[in-house]
């Protein structure tokens, strides 16, 4: 079992397959070997990691990503689809899953960062930059010409 | 501003866990949304998703103004500066407006480009855009691949994909002459032309990329003809040809073609003729060790022609769709002594199943390996003469076609006629191996075939479960003495072996019609057979 301390100090007592899911976790049971010194989390809390680990528990027995794989991902054409249990596990409010994104992309857990950031990536599409402001609660920051210069840009929209 | 290789996950990842600090974004930092939860992830993972939404053309509506990466480059400063200085995220190029190609080109700088260029009826429209009236007058009148071919064709050394369906190749050829050096896919299909009849392959061929693809893996031409002469064919992993006839071209030269590919893994040849087969001459048996699914679907005499120089794995899942059937009588005349070499996944198959369709003169074979997987192993559809192919093939099964671990047979709709009772009993004489026989609206005559007398020849000396749904019912009194004589079988067999060899029939399935006389039911039952009986008839996947 692995002992795993988040920022708000609380611990999770995990199975070691569960853990290993994150690259940075099974890197520094390697490093350190058998011990029992609690692994700090500094930039996870408590609420995230439980819904971390719910994923890691889920794909424990899944085989990792090997390195010929992130390679393939470079000449496939990447697609947005996800696995229906990943979906109903991603349904969270917007900063849980932003909170998830950054855990998974700190603890180096691949296919959960994907799975964060296809669900992101599903919300922007076919979004015009407006409905994506009022999604995202994102302030239309440009200058009055920056504005002109992307509307001149916009014109070629019109030129058909 | 630093610029991520997006394809790169270890970049991402690294970024993460070397530098946790960066995990941290704060809204100290110049430029961001305070109040905007979003705005917290860093660059690195921004221009991730920013790639993933732009990934999928076929998704979208071909508006720009709402699509990755045009829509995420307009939200704010901050995401405008880290979507232009991540040139990856503008590659991948679609029927959309000119000014718009030209742009993605441009931010795309060196980076490779993946051109699309389908129909727009393949479209999957999403979006509250899609139906804005702009876009539905792009929808309606989409951009050819011609009119942006100038400015696309200028940047084919960086062409790393290229789909350009309904391609117009008399207008188009010109412009695909100059090298790819990084192209990995290409998929062309011609421009159909109304008037033409949709049988009419013969084309001119054509010369593509100066003949200069060092990289492509993956090649799909419909009514398009690249000689085979090409070193375009050469290291392929997936080749696809579709209505293309090969003139002046010895089918010679395509086993040549897949010779020069030994990692292909996937091959589709439909509606290709060449024109010569020259059977004289010892042939090369290609082996394609990679090579996990055939589809083909041509004139009967190149299928055969084409399966008799391929060696395959025991992986390979073969489709085959026989038309313009000739006289031959077998399903392929060198499919024979070296057809478990060649194809090894025949010592897989453990289930056949036939389906004919008298209205429809078609028939199909289809063999799947052992429960629970029953993964097809390989199809064989006729689609013309399918009374002949189904005698042929039949009667070969076992024979010229080795089936060495079938224990499942599987007929349906024969009962209007299509299968002669001397040809079923030659099938299933040629297949002792068999344990279970389903027979599904065929003759009642084949239901009496089985049954075994003293003195005659075995059939199926294993059979030990037998399925059966009628239409019309066999006589009740011969079906009995069917059954009995099969629960007795190693008994009533005059042969020593074959009393040894033979089991007796253990499980039968009756499904039919409320005509038949189902008071013989617990007759049945009392010949130590187990019997499951209903009177509606129920799917035949059913039977196991």
């Amino acid at each position: 079992m692995v002992n795993l301390v988040t920022s708000d100090n609380e611990s999770f007592t995990v199975e070691k397959a569960v853990a290993s899911r994150s690259v940075l976790i099974k890197n520094m049971l390697e490093d350190v070997g058998e011990s029992d010194q609690p692994i700090p989390l500094p930039n996870v809390t408590a609420s995230v990691l439980k819904k971390v680990l719910e994923y890691c528990d889920h794909h424990k027995n899944e085989p990792m990503p090997t390195s010929e794989d992130l390679a393939a991902e470079d000449t496939r054409k990447r697609t947005t689809d996800i696995g229906e249990w990943d979906q109903k596990f991603i349904q969270v409010d917007q900063e849980m899953l932003f909170e998830i994104i950054l855990a998974a992309n700190y603890l180096d857990i691949k296919p959960l960062l994907d799975v964060g950031c296809k669900t992101v990536a599903n919300m922007i599409k076919g979004k015009t930059p407006e409905e994506i402001r009022k999604l995202f609660n994102i302030v239309n920051d440009f200058t009055p010409e920056e504005e002109a210069q992307i509307k001149k840009e916009n014109e070629w929209a019109e030129d058909r | 501003m630093e610029t991520l290789s997006l394809g790169d996950g270890h970049s991402i990842l690294g970024a993460g866990v070397l530098n946790p600090a960066k995990q941290k974004l704060t809204s100290d930092e110049g430029g961001y949304n305070h109040w905007s939860s979003i705005d917290g992830l860093p660059e690195e993972i921004l221009v991730l998703i920013f790639k993933l939404a732009e990934s999928a053309p076929e998704d979208v509506p071909p508006c720009p103004e709402a699509t990755a990466p045009f829509n995420v480059s307009q939200v704010s400063r901050r995401w405008r500066e880290i979507a232009l200085n991540a040139p990856n995220i503008w590659t991948s190029i679609y029927a959309t407006n000119p000014s718009a190609i030209s742009t993605l080109i441009a931010r795309s700088r060196d980076c490779p480009l993946d051109i699309e260029f389908i129909p727009v009826k393949e479209r999957r429209h999403m979006g509250t855009l899609g139906s804005s009236p702009r876009c539905l007058d792009m929808i309606r009148r989409p951009i050819t691949f011609q009119s942006a071919a100038t400015t696309l064709c200028a940047h084919i050394h960086r062409w790393r994909s290229a789909r350009l369906h309904e391609l117009d190749v008399d207008n188009s050829a010109n412009f695909l002459c100059s090298p790819a050096p990084r192209l990995e896919v290409f998929h062309a299909a011609r421009l159909p032309i109304p008037w033409e009849r949709t049988t009419d392959f013969e084309r001119e061929p054509i010369s593509c990329f100066h003949n200069h693809t060092p990289r492509l893996r993956d090649l799909s031409l419909t009514q398009i003809q690249i000689p085979l002469t090409s070193p375009i064919y050469a290291g392929l992993e997936k080749l696809h040809l579709s209505s293309i006839f090969f003139k002046d071209t010895q089918a010679t030269q395509f086993i040549q073609v897949l010779a020069a590919c030994p990692l292909l893994e996937e091959l589709t040849v439909r509606e290709v003729s060449f024109s010569s087969l020259n059977h004289t001459g010892s042939q090369i048996i290609v082996s394609l060790p990679r090579l996990r699914s055939m589809n083909l679907d041509v004139a009967e005499h190149h299928a055969r022609y084409l399966l008799a120089f391929i060696q395959a794995p025991a992986e390979l899942v073969l489709s085959v769709v026989m038309n313009h059937m000739r006289t031959t009588p077998s399903i392929a005349p060198h499919f024979d002594a070296g057809a478990l070499e060649r194809f090894p996944g025949l010592a897989r198959i453990h289930s056949i199943n036939v389906e004919h369709d008298e209205r429809a003169r078609c028939c199909a074979v289809v063999g799947t390996s052992s429960p629970p997987s029953e993964a097809e192993i390989f199809k064989i559809t006729y689609r013309a003469r399918a009374r002949e192919a189904i005698r042929w093939t039949l009667s070969d099964l076992g024979l010229r076609f080795p089936l060495p671990s079938l224990e499942h047979l599987a007929l349906s709709s024969f009962a209007s006629g299509g299968l002669e009772i001397t040809t079923f009993v030659g099938v299933l004489e040629n297949l002792p191996t068999i344990t279970s026989l389903a027979l599904t609206d065929c003759p009642p005559s084949f239901i009496y075939a089985l049954r075994v007398d003293a003195g005659s020849y075995l059939v199926c000396p294993q059979l030990r479960r037998l399925w059966l749904e009628f239409r019309p019912p066999p006589d009740t009194q011969r079906l009995f003495e069917v059954i009995e004589s099969r629960a007795n079988s190693n008994r009533l067999s005059q042969s020593v072996l074959l009393a040894e060899a033979s089991a007796p029939l253990f499980h039968l399935t009756l499904r039919g019609s409320s005509v038949f006389d189902w008071e013989i039911v617990p007759k049945l039952q009392q010949l130590s057979v187990v019997v499951d009986w209903a009177k509606s008839g129920r799917k035949i996947s059913e039977f196991v």
